[in-house]
C-alpha cells in the first residue's frame, strides 16, 4: 500500500531525501570538476598576463594550452614591489603566494632586458568584480597593452570590454604628463574619445563602448588607483632605473 | 551615511533593477493591468527584498563563503557552488512563512497580500538582487540598503505601468498589438525615460 | 527516427508557434531582452534554456506522484536548479570562454519563467515523454524569439552578425551610422513589442 501522499511525516521524509540526493549530486558535480575548473581559471589568468604584455602578437585563442604555461614561464617573471618601489624577488612557489608582502608585477624579459612591466588590476564594474593586467612598456610612460582574465559585464554591452577592438585602443596610450609631470592614467571616454577632449588630450584617453559607459567608469576608477598604488616604482623605471 | 543614500537612489533611479537590469519582467507585465495588484505586487516585492538580501548575505558570509565554517573548524571548505541553490531556498522557504504566518495573524492583509507571495519565489528580480549583491561583494548595511532599493524600484515601475495602463483602457490599439504588444512598447518608452536618470552624479 | 502521436505533434507545435511561450505566454522576458545584443550569446543562452526545460520538465514529470502537493514548488525549483548549477559547472570545466561570457545569466535559468512555468503547468500533471516534448519545444519557441531578436539588434546595433561584420565599409563612409538605440534597454522592449504584434498578428491571437 502505498502511504498518504500528504500527511505530514510522508513530507518531510520526501523533502530530507530529495534534499540529501540533490546535496550529494551537486557535491559529486563540483568535487570531479573542481580541479579543472581552478585549471581553467589559472591558465585564463596566465593568458591575460601574456596578452596584456603582448608577448605573442594577435590573439591567443589559437595558442595550444601546453604553449600558454611554457610561453609563460620562459618569458615572465613574478616579483613583489614594495612600498618604496623597490623590486624584491618573488619567493613565493608558482606565482601565487598572499602571504609575501608588497605589491605583486609581472615582468616581460626578452634576452634579460625587460620589455614590458605588468600589474594586476580589479575593482567593480556594473554588476559584478573585473580581474585583469595593464601592462607598460620599459620607459613606464606608455601602455603596451590591457587584458581583463574575469568580469560579470553584460554580455555584448559591459562584456565587450574583452573584444581586442575595444583593447587595441589601448596600444601606445601616455600614463604620464610630461609637461606637468602628473600620473594622469588612462582613461576610457563616454563615446568616442576625438568628440570628448581636444587633440593635446587625445593620448590619455580611449574610445569607450557604447552602453557601456558605466563598465568604462569602474575601470577608469581602478586603473587609476592601480597606478597610484605602483607610484614610486614607476619613478623609478621612468628615470631609466632597471630592475 | 551619505553614501547609503546614493547607493539607495542610484539603485532605484539610475540602475532600475527592471529597465537597465531586464530582472522581473515576467510578473511585471502580468500583472500590472489593475492599480491594486499593482501595489499589492510592489509591497510583497520591497517586503521581501529587504528580508532575503540581508539574510542571503548572511548565509553566504557564514556558511558558503571559502573559508567561513573556519567556526566549524573546516577552514578549506569552500560551499560557494551552492549559492544559488540556497539562495533559491531560502527566498522560497522565506514567502511560505510568511504566507502562513499573515495568513494566521492577519486574515485581511492576506486578502490582499497573500496571492502574491508564491508568485514572488519565482520573480527573478529577487534571485537576481540576491546574485549581484553577491558578486558586488556588499558590506552587510549596504545588502540590506540594496536589498530595499531594488525593490522599492521594482515596485515604482509596477504602479507607474499599472497607471499608464489604466488610461490605455480608453485608447483604440490595433488587435493584435493589444496587451502585451503595447505594454512592451510603453516599457520601452518608460526605459528611456529613465536612462535620463544616468546623466546625475552621486 | 522516433515516431510521434498526433497529441505529441500538437505538443511541438504549441511550443514552437501557437502557445510560444514568450510572445503568447508571457513567460521569460526577462532574460529574453537581456542576452540578446549579441546573437552568440543568444544562441547560447537559447540551448541552455532548452536543455534545462526539457531534462527539468521530464524529471518531475518522473517524480510527480511522489511529490506531496504542500511542498511542490520549493522541490520544482531544487530540480531546477540542480540542473542548472550542473549545467554552470560543466561550461565552467569545458567551455571555459563560453561560461565568462554568459556570467549570471546562467543562474538566471532558475528563475526563468518558462522552466518553472512548464514544469509546474504541464510535467506536474503529464506523462514523462510528453512532459519533455513540451519542455524541449517551449525552449526551442523561446529560443527561435531570442535569435530573431539578436540578430536585428546585432545587425542594427553593431553593424555585425556572430561578430563578423556584414555591412558593406561604404555604407559607413556615405555616412551611416550603427544605431546605439539598438544595444540598449529600450531597443529591447521596442523590438520584442513588435515581435509580438507580428507573431500575434499572423497567428490570428488576440488578449481578451
Amino acid at each position: 500500500m502505498r502511504p498518504d501522499r500528504e500527511s505530514a511525516g510522508y513530507t518531510f521524509v520526501f523533502a530530507f531525501v530529495v534534499c540529501v540526493a540533490c546535496g550529494l549530486v551537486l557535491s559529486f558535480v563540483a568535487q570531479s570538476l573542481r580541479a579543472r575548473q581552478e585549471f581553467n581559471a589559472a591558465l585564463e589568468v596566465r593568458k591575460s598576463i601574456l596578452q596584456a604584455a603582448r608577448v605573442v602578437p594577435g590573439a591567443l585563442q589559437k595558442v595550444p594550452l601546453q604553449e600558454i604555461n611554457s610561453l609563460f614561464e620562459r618569458n615572465i617573471r613574478s616579483v613583489r614591489v614594495d612600498s618604496q618601489g623597490g623590486v624584491q624577488a618573488f619567493s613565493g612557489a608558482k606565482d601565487q603566494n598572499p602571504s609575501q608582502e608588497g605589491n605583486p608585477l609581472y615582468i616581460y624579459h626578452e634576452q634579460d632586458r625587460p620589455v614590458a612591466y605588468i600589474f594586476p588590476v580589479e575593482g567593480s564594474g556594473l554588476w559584478g568584480q573585473i580581474h585583469g593586467f595593464l601592462a607598460l612598456e620599459a620607459d613606464g610612460i606608455t601602455v603596451r597593452g590591457l587584458a581583463f582574465s574575469s568580469h560579470s559585464e553584460t554580455p555584448g554591452l559591459g562584456g565587450e570590454i574583452d573584444k581586442e577592438s575595444f583593447l587595441k585602443g589601448f596600444y601606445g596610450k601616455k600614463i604620464w604628463d610630461e609637461k606637468s609631470r602628473q600620473l594622469v592614467s588612462v582613461t576610457i571616454a563616454k563615446g568616442r574619445a576625438a568628440d570628448r577632449v581636444g587633440s593635446e588630450r587625445l593620448p590619455y584617453y580611449v574610445d569607450g563602448i557604447s552602453g557601456a559607459t558605466l563598465t568604462g567608469d569602474g575601470i577608469n576608477v581602478f586603473l587609476k588607483d592601480t597606478l597610484l598604488r605602483y607610484k614610486p616604482f614607476l619613478a623609478r623605471i621612468r628615470v631609466g632605473e632597471r630592475p | 551615511m551619505a553614501d547609503y543614500w546614493g547607493l539607495f537612489f542610484s539603485t532605484v533611479f539610475v540602475n532600475n533593477i527592471l529597465f537597465s537590469g531586464f530582472l522581473g519582467m515576467c510578473s511585471f507585465l502580468a500583472c500590472s493591468r489593475r492599480m491594486s495588484t499593482a501595489l499589492g505586487l510592489g509591497a510583497a516585492v520591497v517586503f521581501v527584498l529587504t528580508v532575503t538580501v540581508p539574510l542571503n548575505w548572511l548565509l553566504k558570509e557564514f556558511l558558503l563563503r571559502k573559508g567561513a565554517l573556519a567556526w566549524a573548524g573546516l577552514p578549506e571548505t569552500d560551499l560557494s557552488f551552492l549559492v544559488l541553490i540556497v539562495f533559491v531556498s531560502s527566498i522560497a522557504a522565506l514567502t511560505q512563512i510568511v504566507e502562513i504566518v499573515i495568513e494566521r495573524y492577519s486574515p485581511a492583509l492576506h486578502e490582499s497580500l497573500g496571492v502574491f507571495l508564491p508568485l514572488i519565489a519565482v520573480n527573478c528580480a529577487i534571485l537576481g538582487t540576491s546574485l549581484f549583491m553577491d558578486q558586488r561583494g556588499y558590506t552587510f548595511v549596504q545588502a540590506a540598503v540594496y536589498g530595499a532599493a531594488s525593490g522599492t524600484g521594482w515596485g515604482l515601475a509596477i504602479v507607474l505601468m499599472a497607471a499608464i495602463r489604466k488610461k490605455l483602457w480608453y485608447s483604440d490599439v490595433p488587435g493584435p498589438l493589444k496587451g502585451l504588444g503595447i505594454s512592451l512598447l510603453i516599457t520601452g518608452l518608460m526605459a528611456m525615460a529613465f536612462m535620463a536618470f544616468s546623466g546625475i552624479r552621486l | 527516427m522516433i515516431r510521434l502521436t498526433r497529441k505529441e505533434m500538437t505538443v511541438l507545435k504549441e511550443g514552437l508557434w501557437s502557445g510560444n511561450p514568450v510572445t503568447f505566454q508571457v513567460l521569460g522576458v526577462c532574460s529574453a531582452l537581456a542576452v540578446t545584443v549579441k546573437v552568440e550569446t543568444a544562441l547560447l543562452m537559447g540551448i541552455g534554456l532548452t536543455f534545462v526545460a526539457a531534462s527539468s520538465s521530464l524529471l518531475v514529470s518522473l517524480l510527480r506522484a511522489f511529490i506531496p502537493s504542500r511542498i511542490r514548488i520549493i522541490v520544482q525549483l531544487l530540480v531546477v536548479s540542480v540542473l542548472v548549477i550542473t549545467v554552470d559547472q560543466l561550461l565552467r570545466a569545458f567551455f571555459y570562454a563560453v561560461s565568462k561570457q554568459m556570467s549570471v545569466f546562467v543562474g538566471l535559468i532558475i528563475t526563468n519563467c518558462i522552466v518553472m512555468g512548464r514544469v509546474e503547468g504541464y510535467a506536474m500533471i503529464n506523462p514523462p515523454r510528453r512532459a519533455f516534448l513540451d519542455g524541449l519545444a517551449n525552449g526551442l519557441g523561446y529560443a527561435a524569439v531570442l535569435v530573431l531578436i539578436a540578430v536585428v539588434r546585432e545587425l542594427a546595433g553593431s553593424g555585425t552578425i556572430l561578430g563578423g561584420a556584414v555591412l558593406p565599409r561604404e555604407l559607413y563612409e556615405h555616412g551611416y551610422v550603427n544605431n546605439g538605440l539598438m544595444v540598449l534597454a529600450p531597443g529591447a522592449f521596442f523590438l520584442l513589442g513588435l515581435v509580438v504584434w507580428l507573431q500575434r498578428a499572423l497567428s490570428g491571437y488576440r488578449e481578451k
